[in-house]
Parts: structure tokens; C-alpha cells; sequence
């Protein structure tokens, strides 16, 4: 029964060993996200308070919360991938990019909104029947979201 | 069935490897949204190896499949059919060829929005809602955009997606760009504007490109989708938000009142408002005392 209790100690301090060591990692990384975060901040209001007037204020404001460079590149890749697989699929579709990407009004995180045009074929916008509250006892249509945050999100978007 | 079908991990341990991808487009539209997202969804996993986190959310107004790029971490939601969104970024592009500054104005006031913990899921504004919120403001204050309904009229190609009239004139139509608007006027009278907008009393449309008398009375805010009349973008935004951003608009307009009195202080004008913060207790800091870091906690609360 003790040699039991010390196998069962030795588990236990391996398991705390190798949680800590996830935990200080992934601490570190925050930490470096956050100095990165706090750097650029610290850039931005250096950058804000060496403009003449608003205007111009407002235009470094632009480049610095816009997309960058590699990030569009990288995004644009994805979507050329994307396209030539539904391609196979449906020759006759269109894969278009919607919302903030393709205008350009997007930053380094914000998501890629996608439309799959089949044909004309207009689809109703689909009434959700359970509200964001607590409307959600359903029976027939059944769907597992895996985040309900989501579905509030996107319950009022069209596009961007 | 249909329960391990809609869910994500069970489906993904048991989904046979090859299903029956032969459907046609036709096909595809006649089934029920969660069938047709399910089979996108099927197609994106046996066809997409780049692609992670694929999940369908069919109990949304515009039900997409959302998933991930397995490396580079870039979030997709994917809608089929949905003309509509592909005609509102065509007029989107058009309003931004035909007013490059809305993009500085979207940035800024988006990061000002960001910073006031106004901007993203829940019952905050977004991206979207804000674009349709300036270019409306433009369109009712000296009709300085013309309305959605003036550019269908003018558009050569007219688009008609089920009740809504979604045509929208070819960039070639535009003859001269709206170059003489000044930035830093009109995010003062946007603040101006909203500050005091009465939403018990009105409502704003795109569209007609006016305020017009309040119709619905469930929103607390009420701001049409410019082609789907019947829509509400600002639905989800609540009493209190609402509120706070107007308590924030009435801040930024003094504090842009304040420095354009004094030229010297025109410059630090924004910045410092850039650099208000509110604390987690919603208790107001002086916006002219913080121009350092010094709430930066609460700021990369958004960015996260």
C-alpha cells in the first residue's frame, strides 16, 4: 500500500512537471505577443503625435491597422487554393471574396468572408429559430454549434 | 445520425473517407441549409488537407461554414448563394472609388471604437455596421454621398436578387472623384451627429439615404442593410452600448472642438483621445491626462 501511494506521487509530480512546463510556455508566449502589442502601440501614438494635423493622423492610422503585405499575399494564396478545389467540384461556380478583404478594409485579424456562387438561384435569408437568449428548444433541426458566440456574430452580418 | 452528423468531433472520427462528392450545383440548392452545409463541409475535410477547424453554423441569418487554414491561422466563413453580400461589396467598392477618404474615416473611428470596447461580437458594432454608418451620415448631412437608391437608378446593369433591387453603376460610371472632404470635419460632425441621433424617434436608411421615422420597435437602434430593406444591421446592439457610444461621441467632439480653438493643440487633439481608456468598472479617465500607456491593459483586451 505505500510503495502504491508512492507510484502514485511519482504520477502525479511527472503530470505537474509537464503541465508547468505547457503553462510557462505558453506564458511566454503572451508575454512576447503582449510586448510586441505594447510596442507597436507605443509606435502608433509616437507616429499619431509627429503628424501635423488630423488628417494626416488618420493616415497612419490606416497603415498601421492595415493588412500587411505578407498577411494579403499569404490570404491570397489561400483563396487561389480554395478556388481551384471548388472549381473541380462545380465548374460553373464562382468563389468570391466578400466583405472587409475585399475592399481592403481588413486588418491582419480579420476573417475571410467567402460566397460560393452556384447560379442565380436567390436563397431566402434564413430565419434562425432560436434567438440568441434561450429560445433554443427545437426539435426537427438539430445543429450542434460548437460556439454560440459565433452564431450571435454572424446572425447580423451580411458581409465585412 | 443527424445529431453525430452536426457534430464536429464525432463526425470527424467517424466520417468515412470517401463520400459521395457527385452532387451538382442544382442538386446542392435543394436541400435544407444543414444538409448543404454539411456537405460543403464534407468536401472542405476530404478535399482541403491545408484546411482545419471546419464547422458548419447553419443556425445564423447567413449560414456559413467556418474553418481554418491549418498554418497560417486565417479564419474563412464560406455562404453559398448569397448574392446579396457579393452586391454589397460591389457597392462598397463604389462608395470607397468614389470617396477614398471613407477608408481613413472606417479605420480610425474603428480603432477609436475598438479602444472604447464598442467593436466586435455580441452587441457591439462591427466592421460593417460602421461603414453603412458613416456613409449614411455623409449621405444625410449636405447629401455629401448620394443614396443606394440614386446609384441603382444609375446603374447601367440593373441586379434583382429576389425582392431587393441590388444594381450598382460600374466603377467607369464615376466621372469625379469627392476629393474635397476634409477628414478631420467629418469625423467631427460624425461625433456631432451620433452624439445626438434620438433613436426612439428615427431610423436611418441607406437606401433613401435619410433619417426616416422609426417603424420597428424591438431594436434599440435601427440602421436598414442597404439593399435588404427589411434588415436591421444595429439589432444586436444594446440599450447600454448604445448609450456609451453616444456618451463617447459627445467626449470626441469636445475634445475636437476643444483643439481646433487652439492651433497648437490641434496635433495632440486625436491622440489623445486615441489614448482614453476606460477601465474594466466602466469608470471614466480624464482623456487629457493619459497620453502614455498607461491603460494599455485595457487595450490589448481587444486586440487578443
Amino acid at each position: 500500500m505505500d510503495d502504491g501511494t508512492k507510484l502514485k506521487i511519482k504520477q502525479r509530480n511527472h503530470q505537474e512537471f509537464h503541465s508547468k512546463r505547457m503553462l510557462i510556455s505558453e506564458q511566454e508566449f503572451l508575454n512576447l505577443n503582449k510586448d510586441k502589442e505594447i510596442e507597436q502601440h507605443a509606435q502608433l501614438v509616437q507616429l499619431l503625435n509627429n503628424q501635423l494635423n488630423i488628417d494626416q493622423q488618420t493616415e497612419i492610422i490606416v497603415q498601421h491597422e492595415q493588412l500587411s503585405d505578407e498577411n494579403s499575399r499569404k490570404r491570397e494564396e489561400f483563396f487561389q487554393e480554395l478556388q481551384s478545389m471548388f472549381k473541380k467540384y462545380f465548374p460553373q461556380a464562382k468563389l468570391s471574396l466578400i466583405g472587409s478583404m475585399a475592399n481592403r478594409l481588413g486588418t491582419d485579424l480579420s476573417d475571410m468572408d467567402l460566397v460560393l456562387v452556384l447560379n442565380d438561384t436567390y436563397l431566402e435569408p434564413h430565419q434562425p429559430t432560436s434567438s440568441s437568449s434561450n429560445n433554443s428548444g427545437e426539435s426537427m433541426t438539430i445543429d450542434d454549434n460548437s460556439c454560440s458566440n459565433d452564431t450571435d456574430m454572424i446572425r447580423n452580418k451580411v458581409c465585412v | 445520425m443527424k445529431r453525430n452528423l452536426s457534430d464536429e468531433s464525432s463526425t470527424r472520427s467517424n466520417s468515412p473517407p470517401s463520400i459521395n462528392l457527385t452532387l451538382s450545383a442544382d442538386d446542392l440548392l435543394q436541400m435544407s441549409v444543414a444538409d448543404r452545409l454539411d456537405y460543403i463541409r464534407r468536401l472542405l475535410r476530404s478535399s482541403a488537407a491545408y484546411v482545419c477547424h471546419v464547422q458548419r453554423i447553419a443556425q445564423a441569418r447567413c449560414p456559413v461554414v467556418r474553418f481554418c487554414h491549418k498554418q497560417q491561422k486565417i479564419f474563412c466563413e464560406l455562404s453559398i448563394n448569397n448574392h446579396l453580400a457579393v452586391a454589397n461589396t460591389k457597392l462598397i467598392q463604389y462608395f470607397l472609388t468614389l470617396e477614398p477618404k471613407l477608408r481613413s474615416l472606417l479605420y480610425t473611428i474603428r480603432l477609436w471604437l475598438k479602444q472604447k470596447d464598442l467593436l466586435g461580437r455580441g452587441h457591439r458594432f462591427n466592421t460593417y455596421t460602421l461603414f453603412w454608418m458613416i456613409v449614411t451620415h455623409l449621405q444625410i448631412h449636405n447629401q455629401q454621398l448620394p443614396s443606394v437608391r440614386t446609384l441603382a437608378d444609375l446603374a447601367h446593369e440593373k441586379k434583382q436578387h429576389g425582392p431587393w433591387n441590388c444594381s450598382v453603376p460600374n466603377l467607369e460610371q464615376i466621372q469625379s472623384k469627392l476629393t474635397n472632404l476634409s477628414v478631420e470635419q467629418t469625423l467631427h460632425e460624425f461625433f456631432s451627429f451620433y452624439s445626438t441621433f434620438d433613436v426612439q424617434k428615427n431610423e436611418l436608411s441607406p437606401w433613401f439615404g435619410e433619417i426616416r421615422s422609426k417603424t420597428s420597435t424591438n431594436a434599440i437602434v435601427s440602421l436598414a442593410d442597404p439593399f435588404e430593406h427589411d434588415h436591421n444591421l444595429t439589432a444586436n446592439i444594446s440599450a447600454n452600448n448604445w448609450m456609451k457610444f453616444q456618451e463617447e461621441c459627445q467626449l470626441a467632439k469636445q475634445i475636437l472642438d476643444e483643439s481646433s480653438k487652439k492651433a497648437s493643440d490641434k496635433i495632440l487633439g486625436f491622440s489623445i483621445d486615441f489614448n482614453t481608456k476606460i477601465s474594466t468598472t466602466e469608470k471614466f479617465y480624464s482623456s487629457k491626462t493619459i497620453v502614455s500607456l498607461y491603460t494599455y491593459d485595457t487595450y490589448s483586451r481587444f486586440i487578443a
